[in-house]
């Protein structure tokens, strides 16, 4: 990067200097079990919400996301915490980690890379753009233009960038967080539908109460406690949790429960648009992480109705007539909640 | 097809459908094509009536109209003005035809001929009918309300059924009226828009809304066909009495049928005596032999009723009274019996007491009256048999020597009402003063009614049917010959001889060929005296010409003192004259008819083990039984199934215990108003259950282990599960029976909701047994064509 842009922060550069002589602490062993993964998940935490107090379920949520190898889209108005959720979890991991700025000037190419023409060796270089670490915070994402914002798309699904013919992989873990503001704000342009689909999850963090914000006050007061915030786990520990997310049980009836529930959304007469069969696969994966972050190497369906919300609520297109209603489709998805069956127990419960 | 056509088409099938009924009335039956021909007219009419938006009233008074003119065109026409519009010669003629169907109803028994008139009345009749239901089903859409007519089409239509309600006619009326609904339904549902099945992901299934319904409509038909099967009382008894009563009139072969008492008084009234049954006997004193049919045993100080006894299958032979000890004696006496067409008694006449019997037919045996019942509708009608009984001829020295009789007997044969008028036991206490043993108390007490006593057989008497009749008729002393028999019955038991009331005929007349005729004059009711030894005696109290009393009664020589001869020549002489005074004989016989045990007497036997008594209470006690054990399946199937989920294993639990505590543990909640809902996850249900059941920690967390148990067995990979969950589920009953008031207690014991589920899992159940049966026979079938090698 030859010349230093604002919107391009390379926050992972403050970690590694800010943090000179202090390494990461211990990697977990290799196979790593519910309980290493229960301890560094909860350094994580406490690390985030050291940043970001009283907010418990959405930080819960982006470490779940975390684990389940899918990105985060939080959604708030400005203010909230948003930026602050995702950069303490960029800083609480001892990785690489960058942040976008979207602006409406902002190129794909700012985001991909470009090849560049090397005048002494005559030959084209590339020259890898903000996407090329593990986790990139894509602040106000909406605010980009089209093209721009579907630049992300091929990186976030295939984990790689292809810049005149060439592909490169992008480093693992890989996630992006980004945030958002709500559509109906000024100088937005909305994410398309098949952008919105590659999100895992999208969270809106809300207001804190009253007694937090008392708190953040003081906190927040003093010094920028982003500043003062060291990474206390390895890239190599997630990957082993994401290993050991991965291995998390599944019986038969929740898949095909996790199926019933997304197919629900297409079969619903609220509904314009249901979820696509990424957001089952995406469902699932959510699933096993947060059973692991529960503690438990099976996933029950109450992961999946918590996760129902979050994972479809964002992918589906509700009907004018439910919108008139004055209906969300948080409302729709959680009613579909309550009304589809779960395979096992309604069999054999007679 | 609009909604409003479709009930209409649908009001015009029901009544047609309903019409069928009265198929079997007249022959031939093509009046039925026609008069549902006018009835489409009529529709029709109404169909274009509503159309232009007429006022409902003058719909309907315009389908009066059309109705007028096409009866006029069909059945006057000739005399009409263009065929159509009649006039006053048109209107005679109508008048003409209705009287003479009038007539004819009352002159042809059924299957009559299809004469004008009746042709006309009963298109009449379902024209009225129709246009009925047609306005109030269609006009004023009140739909459920036309089953009204439909059903007074149907009761009058198989009430005048010669064979009484036949099932097949019931369902095609309750077809009919199922249509007429249907389609209102459809056009209710239709009115709401496109019906959501709701998964409109498949559309393979039926309609639930159609499903459910044709459900509860074939279980609502087969009940209404299977419940009087279990109801004695609801046969075709009250049926039956309007057809002979109609009948009887044109002479053309219905004979009415001697029922106890009650058409005891109606055979009597008879102007022309009818033929009843023929018989030729060996018997040495024919004249003495009466022909008993039932006997009734109850007294309730208005009518004598029969009691409760058990009816067995015919035995081979009857065998002779077990009380008749050997030293009586007695003749064989063998009857050859035939009985007319059309003799629809259900009882036997037989002479007593009938030691074998030869008869075909469908009969049962009642032992303690020893009487022959036709089971499952049998008759004796056009029927020719053989008995074979004993003469007794008890000297009259053994029967004063007679011992006490039986405690049983005397329990049941000496009972009287409490507000019997005194004057009965006074009266019989007076005439037998002289007497000294219950034989002579007897014959006095016969010679009193028939000779001494003043009695005569003119019938001019008052009818009452109050308590009090017994005594007016003592105190008049003038009756029917029921009134002798059952005021000579009552004073027997007043001085504590057991009695009894016996209905039948007397021996009839001999004809040239010395064969015996016996017609409906010739019924006639009398007393039967208990005497341990010999069993049940006949006494003859009436006073009636050709009626002699029973020869061990006369060759008496009784203590008597009484100036005997005067008087007996006078008394025997008085009644003669009277003694088939018809009109006074129908007097006595209403009165008899109203508190006569004809309700009781009238009911068919219901089932192959009948009780020729109070099918009423029989069918009262059932009906309650039947609902009792109604009512108590919930509670019994819960009771059950708990114990059986809750069975203790031999170590540990399975997985299947685990799951069927927690079904335990939900349908518990259920009972106690916390219904199941199956997308809760089971944490989410135990979190729900321990919430809105108010429970208590301790209890809560039972819920909780229940609820991780079963989230193991469900969804973990490797299960560690408890001990036992039994202390848990009932940890989590007792915290929910705590929290919630009497009344929810209650119903969770005695009609547990969750027993639902087992009303839902039956159609489940029964397909899974009709397929298993079917694999087996498909199976078995397989085997058999096997080629064998």
């Amino acid at each position: 990067m030859t010349t230093y842009d604002n919107r391009f922060d390379d926050l992972s550069r403050v970690d590694r200097h800010g943090s000179a002589g202090q390494t990461p602490p211990q990697s977990v062993a290799p196979g790593a079990g519910l309980a290493e993964l229960d301890a560094v998940v909860g350094r994580i935490r406490a690390s985030v919400e050291s940043v970001l107090e009283g907010k418990p379920e959405a930080v819960q949520l982006a470490l779940t996301v975390l684990l389940a190898e899918g990105h985060l889209l939080i959604e708030d108005v400005p203010g909230v915490g948003k930026t602050m959720l995702a950069k303490a979890l960029a800083r609480s991991i001892d990785c690489t980690v960058r942040r976008i700025q979207f602006t409406p000037d902002l190129l794909p190419s700012d985001i991909t890379g470009s090849g560049v023409f090397d005048q002494h060796r005559r030959e084209f270089e590339f020259k890898p753009g903000a996407i090329f670490a593990q986790i990139v915070v894509g602040d106000e994402i909406n605010r980009a233009s089209p093209k721009t914002q579907s630049a992300l798309l091929e990186s976030m699904e295939e984990r790689q960038v292809t810049v005149d013919g060439v592909s490169y992989q992008l480093p693992a873990p890989f996630m992006v967080v980004a945030t958002q503001n709500p559509i109906e704000m000024e100088g937005t342009y909305p994410l398309p539908e098949a952008q919105r689909d590659r999100f895992m999850a999208r969270i809106s963090i809300g207001y804190p109460s009253p007694d937090a914000e008392l708190q953040m006050l003081d906190v927040h007061g003093g010094a920028d406690p982003l500043a003062q915030l060291q990474p206390v786990a390895h890239t190599d520990d997630v990957l082993k949790l994401i290993e050991v997310v991965r291995k998390v049980h599944v019986v038969d009836d929740l898949r095909r429960y996790a199926v019933a529930l997304v197919s629900a959304t297409r079969n619903s007469s609220e509904l314009r648009l249901g979820a696509s069969p990424r957001a089952t696969l995406h469902l699932l994966r959510a699933a096993r992480a947060a059973a692991a972050l529960d503690g438990r190497e099976y996933v029950i369906p109450d992961d999946l109705q918590r996760l129902a919300v979050p994972v479809l609520a964002h992918r589906v297109l509700p009907t004018a007539e439910t919108q008139l209603g004055r209906r969300t489709a948080e409302d729709v998805v959680r009613d579909l909640v309550r009304s589809v069956p779960i395979p096992q127990l309604a069999a054999r419960g007679r | 097809m609009n909604g409003r056509t479709r009930i209409a088409v649908s009001a015009v099938t029901a009544t047609v459908l309903t019409a069928l009924c009265l198929w079997p009335l007249v022959q031939p039956s093509s009046w039925i094509v026609e008069a549902a021909f006018l009835l489409a007219l009529v529709a029709a009419a109404g169909a274009g009536a509503r159309r232009l938006a007429l006022p409902r009233p003058l719909t309907v008074l315009l389908q009066l109209f059309v109705a007028f003119l096409l009866v006029t065109f069909f059945f006057a026409g000739d005399q009409a003005w263009g065929r159509f519009i009649p006039g006053p010669q048109a209107m005679r003629q109508l008048g003409a035809e209705l009287s003479s169907g009038l007539d004819d109803m009352s002159h042809f028994s059924s299957p009559a001929p299809a004469t004008v008139g009746l042709r006309l009345l009963l298109t009449l009749t379902v024209l009225g009918i129709g246009l009925l239901v047609d306005a109030i089903a269609v006009t004023y859409q009140r739909v459920a309300l036309s089953g009204l007519p439909l059903l007074a089409l149907y009761a009058v239509g198989t009430g005048i059924h010669p064979s009484g309600p036949v099932w097949f006619y019931f369902l095609l009326a309750a077809f009919g009226y199922l249509t007429l609904l249907t389609a209102e339904g459809r056009d209710r549902v239709a009115r709401w828009g496109r019906v959501f099945h709701g998964n409109p992901g498949s559309y393979d299934g039926a309609n639930p809304l159609t499903s459910s319904a044709l459900r509860l409509a074939t279980l609502a038909a087969i009940g209404g066909l299977l419940l009087p099967i279990v109801l004695p009382s609801v046969g075709s008894g009250v049926v039956a009495g309007l057809g002979h009563g109609v009948g009887s009139g044109n002479g053309g072969g219905v004979i009415t049928a001697v029922n106890p008492l009650a058409s005891l008084a109606q055979s009597l009234q008879q102007t022309t005596p009818e033929p009843v049954l023929s018989y030729t006997t060996d018997s040495p004193d024919p004249g003495d032999q009466y022909l008993r049919i039932v006997d009734l045993d109850q007294f309730n100080g208005v009518s004598w009723t029969t009691s409760t006894h058990r009816a067995v299958s015919l035995p081979k032979t009857l065998g002779a009274p077990g009380e008749l000890k050997s030293g009586v004696p007695s003749t064989q006496v063998t009857t050859k019996i035939v009985t007319q067409d059309g003799y629809e008694q259900q009882w036997l006449p037989m002479p007593y007491p009938a030691v074998n019997l030869s008869v075909q037919g469908d009969w049962r045996w009642e032992p303690e009256g020893r009487t022959v019942i036709g089971a499952d509708g049998q008759t004796a009608s056009g029927l020719a048999y053989q008995v074979g009984s004993l003469a007794l001829t008890p000297s009259p020295d053994a029967l004063r020597q007679a011992a006490p009789a039986p405690a049983d007997i005397r329990r049941v044969y000496t009972a009287l009402p409490k507000n019997l008028p005194a004057v009965v036991a006074s009266t019989a206490r007076s005439v037998t003063a002289s007497a000294t043993d219950d034989f002579d108390r007897a014959v006095l007490l016969q010679d009193w009614f028939s000779v001494r006593g003043g009695f005569s057989y003119n019938t001019d008497v008052p009818v009452s049917d109050s308590p009090d009749a017994l005594a007016q008729f003592l105190a008049r002393k003038q009756g029917f010959c029921v009134h002798f028999a059952s005021a000579m019955a009552a004073m027997a038991r007043s001085l504590g001889i057991p009695a009894r009331v016996v209905v039948g005929f007397t021996p009839g007349t001999q004809g040239t060929d010395g064969s015996w005729l016996v017609t409906t004059h010739d019924a006639h009711a009398w007393p039967e005296l208990y005497f341990s030894g010999v069993g049940w005696l006949r006494f003859e109290p009436t006073p009636r010409q050709g009626i002699v009393p029973p020869g061990y009664s006369t060759q008496t020589t009784t203590p008597s003192n009484a100036p005997a001869p005067a008087a007996s020549a006078t008394a025997g002489a008085q009644p003669t004259g009277s003694a088939r005074n018809q009109k006074g004989c129908s007097l006595a016989a209403r009165h008899l008819g109203d508190c006569g045990p004809e309700a009781a007497l009238g009911a068919s036997p219901a089932s192959s083990e009948l009780t020729p008594s109070s099918p009423l209470l029989l069918a009262a006690w059932s009906l309650a039984g039947l609902l009792l054990a109604v009512l108590l399946a919930p509670m019994l199937w819960r009771g059950r199934t708990r114990r059986a989920r809750l069975r203790r294993g031999p170590s540990g639990l399975t997985d299947q215990q685990v799951l069927a505590a927690w079904r335990e543990m939900v349908d518990t909640a259920w009972d106690h108003g916390i219904p199941p809902n199956e997308a809760d996850t089971p944490r989410g249900a135990a979190a729900r259950i321990s919430e809105l059941g108010g429970l208590g920690p301790g209890p809560s967390a039972a819920a909780g282990r229940l609820a991780l148990a079963t989230e193991q067995v469900l969804y973990a990979p490797v299960v560690s599960t408890p001990l036992s969950l039994r202390q848990d589920v009932r940890e989590v009953r007792e915290g929910l029976s705590a929290a919630s008031d009497r009344r929810t207690r209650v119903r969770a014991v005695v009609l547990p909701p969750s027993s639902s589920s087992l009303l839902r899992a039956l159609p489940r159940r029964a397909r899974a047994a009709v397929a298993g049966w079917a694999r087996d026979r498909a199976a078995a079938l397989r085997r058999r064509l096997r080629p064998r090698s």
